[in-house]
């Protein structure tokens, strides 16, 4: 009896260790997620990509652009991300070859100060949490959660298994979830109706946090290793959302503007657009519906300019 | 410290191995510092309301055990209101208080009522019915009180079963505190194999069905019609394998260091009769019930009167035992009422597929009671049932994915048919005399079965910690 229990639990650690290496294989097959799809993309070069969050997913045609532009482009933005998790796509989508000249990124105040450690999107990078680059960028928001997820075996798709259990092993066979966005990695399915907005907000004032300041400059050296041109912008939002920021000028001269002067990128700020004041264009306080998108992708659309 | 937290992945092991480290006359050492750390892992100071009321019963035991006569009463008076006391200072003063304060004001007398402002201590209840299970029993003569005071502690406060039962009898666990047990395999796998039974219940099926519950019940209004009846039906399951998936892990954690608990659950659903559902629902709680006060105000060997009065009351005081609420004291007076018709109409006869249909159901309406934060809420829960009106809002919630969906639909059955045809200990009896690989077979399938779809997001507690 000891000796088969022994033997059972050995043989458990050694399946874990199988369904790890499994789990991965097969997941990373699949391309629902945006982060997995942008792995499957090798050794193509671009004019121009879109980088952000889902102000940039659900804000930016870039098929629209490609015809205005004459240029081929991509949007390489995740919803939900932060600035650790836009490096980290830059990174591999860099890594796997390809190749950008102009990068617009946007950046939200409150990237600065959001939270680090939010988990809804981390588990599209765990897959590939053996890379050493992506492993550090998880652990700088994870600490040592990162450390498990990477070395002890099934950990990371036992406590994410909806996200990365055995339901997304057998979409990666049966293909049945779609992804939600098209070829260019733009979300399809922009709201159409004018959102609950008008919340009124208490004032605030912005207080960055040293790692997301961090994860601010490496997007910017890595966009200067690569001899690739850095647009920032920030789109616009609810008036109510922008004016809450009581040191926003401050934000922006201290940390936007100042590393952008320090890597060579240029800012432009477009929160202070008409669209911002106008609720019928908003599909909530931050994202703008199809309406405001129209709108907004007219001036987008001159940024080449 | 909750079964299901990443704590308990360390703990267990820990006093696990340490207990059989330790020589046998001193385990009981170890588990009650474990004890101890278990139960201060929630609110560390409630400790001293555990530490009182073990001082009261374990003095009062030996005066009982030691008195003649008239004082061996007295003593087991003065233990059973001190340990009441704290129940009541905790868990029913403002109850008590706000319904005065209305009944005040009907009658136009305005005053500034007293509330404290208490956390519960955590399974308050359960281990102070254990304490009075013992003086009780000590009183009656079935037990010689414990002289050990460390022992009788270890008796309150064995971890596995101190937060929510079961709430064992002196007779059952004392003598099991005091042996010593050497390791066993068999009970070590076996109740390994338990504890993963549990923990699928829990964290597989209720966890997952109360993120449906729990938005339903928030918003209750915006349910009407078929949402109304889903949810229903998933709160019956979810308590049951919220709570007898606790039972499971407390009993198969105990089972792992050879020391066996009692049953709390034999498939409850499954019973054709109120009566019935009784027998196999939260049994060490109803048994407490009918051998303290049901068989105390003269049980079923009485007149007609007596004995419903008895049966009533009984019911009446076990819902207000889970909670300070009329919502409870309602659920407990139906199932009561329910008991009534039930053995006015045929409690000797067997039951069919009808009487298991309708016995499930008011079970079912039963726990809207049980779950609703009021009697407003629960009365808006019975409008949609009877409610063919489309939901204002999507019975899913933003957690809501299809996988979540589909592992219910695909577990929920499995865990009913696999009970059922294995009893209490499923796994253990599955495995039971096949050969080794069928055995490592079913042993794998079911560890995968928990890893693949138990929520490890935010961990829910159980729901009998409230009590």
């Amino acid at each position: 009896m000891r000796k088969n229990t022994i033997i059972f639990i050995l043989s458990t650690i050694v399946g874990l260790y199988a369904l790890n290496y499994l789990y991965d294989f097969m997941i990373k097959k699949d391309t629902f997620n945006k982060v997995w799809w942008m792995n499957h993309i090798h050794d193509k070069n671009y004019d121009f990509a879109f980088l952000g969050n889902s102000r940039v997913y659900t804000m930016i045609r870039t098929d629209s652009l490609e015809k205005k532009w004459h240029q081929k482009g991509i949007n390489i933005s995740l919803d939900g991300s932060n600035l650790a998790q836009q490096y980290m796509l830059l990174y591999q989508f860099l890594k796997n070859g390809n190749t950008v000249k102009d990068l617009y990124l946007n950046i939200d105040f409150s990237n600065l100060e959001g939270k680090l450690d939010h988990e809804l999107r981390v588990w599209c990078f765990l897959p590939y949490i053996y890379d050493d680059t992506i492993y550090s960028g998880i652990k700088a928001c994870f600490g040592n959660r990162a450390f498990y997820w990477r070395y002890i075996p099934f950990y990371k798709n036992i406590e994410f298994n909806s996200r990365i259990g055995i339901f997304t092993v057998g979409n990666a066979i049966v293909n049945l979830e779609k992804k939600p966005f098209n070829k260019y990695g733009d979300f399809t399915n922009v709201s159409k109706h004018k959102g609950k907005i008008g919340v009124s907000y208490p004032a605030n004032s912005i207080k960055p946090k040293a790692e997301n300041v961090r994860q601010f400059e490496k997007i910017l050296a890595i966009c200067k290793e690569h001899q690739i041109k850095l647009h920032i912008y920030t789109a616009p939002m609810w008036k109510e959302v922008r004016d809450k920021y009581l040191n926003l000028p401050d934000i922006k001269s201290n940390y936007i503007v100042r590393l952008a002067d320090k890597y060579g990128a240029e800012y432009h700020d477009y929160t202070n657009l008409s669209i911002a004041d106008s609720a019928n264009y908003f599909a909530d306080n931050t994202h703008l519906n199809l309406k405001g998108v129209d709108a907004w992708m007219k001036y987008v659309e001159d940024f080449k300019k | 410290m909750l079964f299901n937290s990443i704590e308990f992945l360390f703990f267990f092991p820990l006093v696990t191995l340490g207990y059989f480290l330790t020589p046998g006359k001193w385990r009981w050492v170890l588990l009650l510092i474990a004890s101890f750390w278990f139960y201060m892992s929630f609110i560390p100071w409630y400790v001293l309301i555990l530490v009182l009321a073990i001082a009261v019963d374990y003095s009062a035991a030996i005066f009982i055990e030691d008195s003649k006569g008239h004082s061996r009463k007295t003593w087991m008076v003065i233990s059973v209101l001190s340990t009441v006391a704290i129940l009541f200072v905790f868990k029913y003063f403002n109850f008590f208080a706000d319904n005065a304060n209305h009944l005040a004001k009907m009658i136009g007398w305005n005053y500034n009522p007293i509330i404290l402002r208490l956390a519960l201590p955590i399974g308050l209840s359960f281990h102070t019915f254990q304490s009075l299970s013992y003086v009780i029993e000590v009183y009656r003569g079935n037990f010689k009180a414990e002289r050990h005071l460390g022992v009788y502690s270890l008796y309150v406060m064995f971890y596995p079963q101190l937060v929510a039962g079961p709430i064992e009898r002196p007779q059952h666990l004392l003598p099991k505190l005091k042996e010593s047990h050497p390791f066993n395999w068999d009970d070590f796998n076996s109740g390994l194999l338990r504890m993963v039974w549990g923990f699928i219940k829990k964290m597989v099926i209720a966890d997952r069905l109360s993120i449906y519950v729990n938005e339903v019940y928030a918003h209750p209004a915006d349910h009407a019609g078929i949402n109304s009846w889903l949810i229903m039906y998933f709160f019956a399951i979810q308590i049951y394998c919220d709570f007898s998936g606790y039972s499971d892990i407390a009993i198969g954690a105990g089972q792992v260091m050879g020391i066996k608990m009692a049953e709390n659950f034999r498939q409850p659903y499954f019973a054709k009769t109120i009566r019935e559902f009784w027998h196999r629902w939260h049994i060490s709680l109803s048994t407490w019930f009918r051998d303290y006060v049901y068989f105390s105000l003269g049980g079923s060997r009485t007149t007609t009167l007596k004995w419903i009065f008895a049966l009533m009351t009984t019911f009446i005081l076990s819902g207000f035992w889970h909670g300070a609420n009329w919502t409870f004291i309602i659920w407990g007076a139906l199932h009561g009422f329910l008991l009534l018709i039930n053995s006015f109409i045929g409690d000797k006869k067997k039951g069919n597929f009808l009487t298991w249909i309708i016995t499930f159901h008011m079970v079912c309406f039963a726990w809207i009671f049980f779950r609703a934060p009021n009697f407003h809420d629960a009365g808006i829960m019975f409008k949609n049932l009877l409610s063919f009106a489309k939901p204002h809002a999507p019975f899913t919630t933003e957690y809501e994915s299809m996988s979540d969906m589909l592992t219910l639909i695909l577990m929920v059955p499995f865990m009913f048919i696999v009970e059922s045809k294995y009893g209490t200990n499923p796994i253990q009896n599955m495995i039971q005399g096949k050969k080794l690989a069928v055995k490592w077979g079913i042993s794998w399938a079911m560890i995968f079965i928990f890893l693949s779809f138990a929520v490890f997001k935010n961990p829910q507690s159980f729901i009998y910690f409230q009590f």
